[in-house]
């Protein structure tokens, strides 16, 4: 805006500041050197292709922290999970020294059977294998552990599958096999079929330091088709139930000294007691039960004997198409349940980390929040400052 | 229309169309600029620059070279400033803002003793105007910084009165009193009158 000053001094502050000359190129000479700031490669969206590889990189970093950081204790929190869940009775486990089959089905040992320390010395003076509970006396101090190591206890199950013209025959013959005197009985028993196709099965329950022998008889009964043998270690919970039963009988004998030493004292305190000596009582009751099953279980083992009077069905060889059909569907199962463990540990890391992700979230909100308001304020140019 | 191109014989269309460059408020080019579009810069520049430059040489007592450091300097700033710019004032108010900011600090810092250069166009003024400028400029920067300023400010002919209040973030009465004793004070010192 060009003003005609009058004044000649006006006119002369005016020149002072006059536009200068020529084309104006210092804008492009700033925008020059501020050019990589605008420019370069650039990803979906126009972003440049290093903001998304550090935005890629932040995230997968971000990831990975809060996995390392949820996973352990979601880990740890199973564990202290399985522990409180876990069942009564041990799972089947394999036996460590589980006797070899050759090819035949014949069993290469029968010292697996032979039970444990306790049962040969009793086996070897043809003791009858007494109530489980008779073993440990429950008045004896417990043993340390350097001076008497646990004795395992393991629950011994066996199948074997025979194959014999005379089905009744071998049936009858293996029911005479066992020990009525070492309390070994048949638990079942049944035989279906027309002759020539009978089929028969017996569960029997033999003396666990006897299932070796038994079996050795078994097969000369028939032609084994398929045997197998398994055994569960229930010695966790063997201890766990005579140390709890021990602990009972103390209380209920340090109860009964306190109701004898309190003979004058008030009848609704002494009904108090009497009623939780009862409770007591019960307890140890249900507990030696449990005590006594588990050593009718482990004192004695179960042979499940199945007895056909034709040949077993052969398998049947698969052909290279089955073979194939057979793999791919495994390979689809196995890939199928890698996604879904896949998909479990992404919603496990989601879903247990949601804590940490809001908290993450928030942040980036509020740093962003904060660079957003340092860019504004900074952006804001303030007035020159003048003197009053 | 606020920021809107004033009728400015320097502006004439170069990188974008006359029609668009003519269109655009100083506040949509800012924007433009912001989302990406360099040309919008460029209009800006054509609107501002020469005027920005004049500012900052009559701060700068007529020294050019530095005027055009401050005013590139100044660029860079509104480059990188422009996509976080609120619009809480004109974006002719914050290029002189900026301007004059810049102008403030590179006299403190980069400026020895007044060298006293000819005005810009000032070719038909024999050696009197010439002389007379100097002994304007000797006696401008003899005077306090804020008096100075006011006075370079309140002529450039960039600017309103109002604009220049806007600039100095001061009531456009204060800035008219203020002037009016800066310019007393520089008449004495120049020892002339005002004019009838």
């Amino acid at each position: 805006m060009t003003i005609d000053y009058a004044d000649p001094l006006e006119r002369e502050l005016a020149m002072l500041t006059t536009p200068s000359p020529g084309a104006g190129d210092l804008w492009s000479r700033a925008l020059a050197s501020t050019l990589p700031r605008h420019t370069g490669w650039r990803g979906a969206l126009g972003k440049p292709i290093g903001t998304w590889a550090a935005s890629l990189a932040a995230c997968f970093l971000v990831v990975l922290i809060v996995g390392v950081a949820v996973l352990p204790s979601l880990g740890k929190a199973r564990a202290s999970a399985r522990q409180v869940s876990a069942p009564a009775s041990s799972p089947a486990r394999d036996y460590a020294d589980a006797p070899e089959l050759d090819t035949g089905g014949v069993l290469k040992s029968a010292a697996a059977f032979a039970g444990g320390p306790e049962y040969k010395r009793r086996a070897s003076q043809g003791a009858k294998p007494a109530a489980y509970g008779a073993v440990l006396d429950p008045g004896e101090p417990p043993a340390s552990a350097q001076a008497s190591p646990i004795e395992r206890r393991v629950i011994r199950k066996a199948n074997i599958d025979l194959q014999s013209p005379d089905v009744r025959g071998a049936f009858m013959k293996a029911t005479m096999l066992l020990s009525e005197a070492r309390g070994e009985y048949v638990e079942e028993s049944t035989v279906t079929g027309q002759e020539p196709n009978l089929y028969a099965s017996l569960k029997l329950r033999v003396a666990a330091d006897r299932m070796g022998a038994v079996l050795i008889q078994l097969r000369e009964l028939g032609k084994v088709q398929s045997e197998t043998t398994s055994g569960e270690d229930v010695t966790d919970q063997v201890v766990d139930v005579e140390s709890r039963l021990r602990n009972e009988q103390r209380v209920e004998a340090e109860m009964l000294q306190l109701l004898e030493g309190r003979k004058n004292a008030d009848l609704k305190e002494i009904l108090q007691l009497r009623e939780s000596i009862a409770q007591v009582r019960e307890s140890i009751e249900r507990l030696t039960a449990q005590r006594d099953r588990l050593g009718r279980l482990v004192s004695l083992g179960t042979i499940l004997v199945t007895i056909r009077a034709g040949e077993a069905p052969a398998p049947v060889q698969p052909g290279a198409w089955s073979y194939f059909v057979t793999r791919v569907s495994d390979s689809w199962a196995s890939a199928v349940r890698t996604l879904a463990d896949s998909a479990l540990w992404l919603m496990r890391v989601v879903v247990g980390g949601l804590i940490w992700w809001l908290l993450l979230a928030g942040l980036i909100v509020a740093i962003r929040a904060m660079v957003r308001r340092t860019k504004r304020a900074a952006a804001e140019e303030p007035a020159p400052a003048l003197k009053a | 229309m606020a920021g809107a191109s004033r009728s400015n014989p320097m502006v004439d269309g170069k990188g974008w169309s006359s029609g668009m460059a003519q269109t655009r408020t100083d506040e949509q080019l800012l924007k433009d600029f912001g989302a990406g579009q360099r040309e919008a810069l460029g209009v800006l520049a054509l609107r501002y620059e020469r005027l920005l430059l004049g500012l900052a040489r009559g701060i700068l007592s007529g020294r050019e070279d530095l005027a055009r450091d401050v005013v590139q300097d100044s660029w860079v700033r509104v480059i990188r400033a422009a996509k976080d710019f609120q619009g809480r004032s004109s974006v002719r108010t914050w290029l002189y803002r900026i301007v004059v900011n810049r102008a403030i600090d590179a006299r403190a810092r980069r400026m020895t003793p007044v060298v006293v250069n000819r005005p810009a166009g000032a070719n038909d003024g024999g050696l009197e105007r010439a002389e007379q400028g100097d002994r304007l400029r000797e006696e401008l920067d003899r005077l306090p910084g804020d008096t100075r300023l006011i006075l370079i400010l309140c002529y450039h002919e960039g600017l309103t009165l109002e604009q220049g209040a806007e600039v100095l973030a001061i009531p456009v009465g204060t800035l008219k009193s203020r002037l009016h004793a800066a310019l007393k004070v520089l008449r004495e010192r120049l020892g002339t009158e005002a004019a009838v």
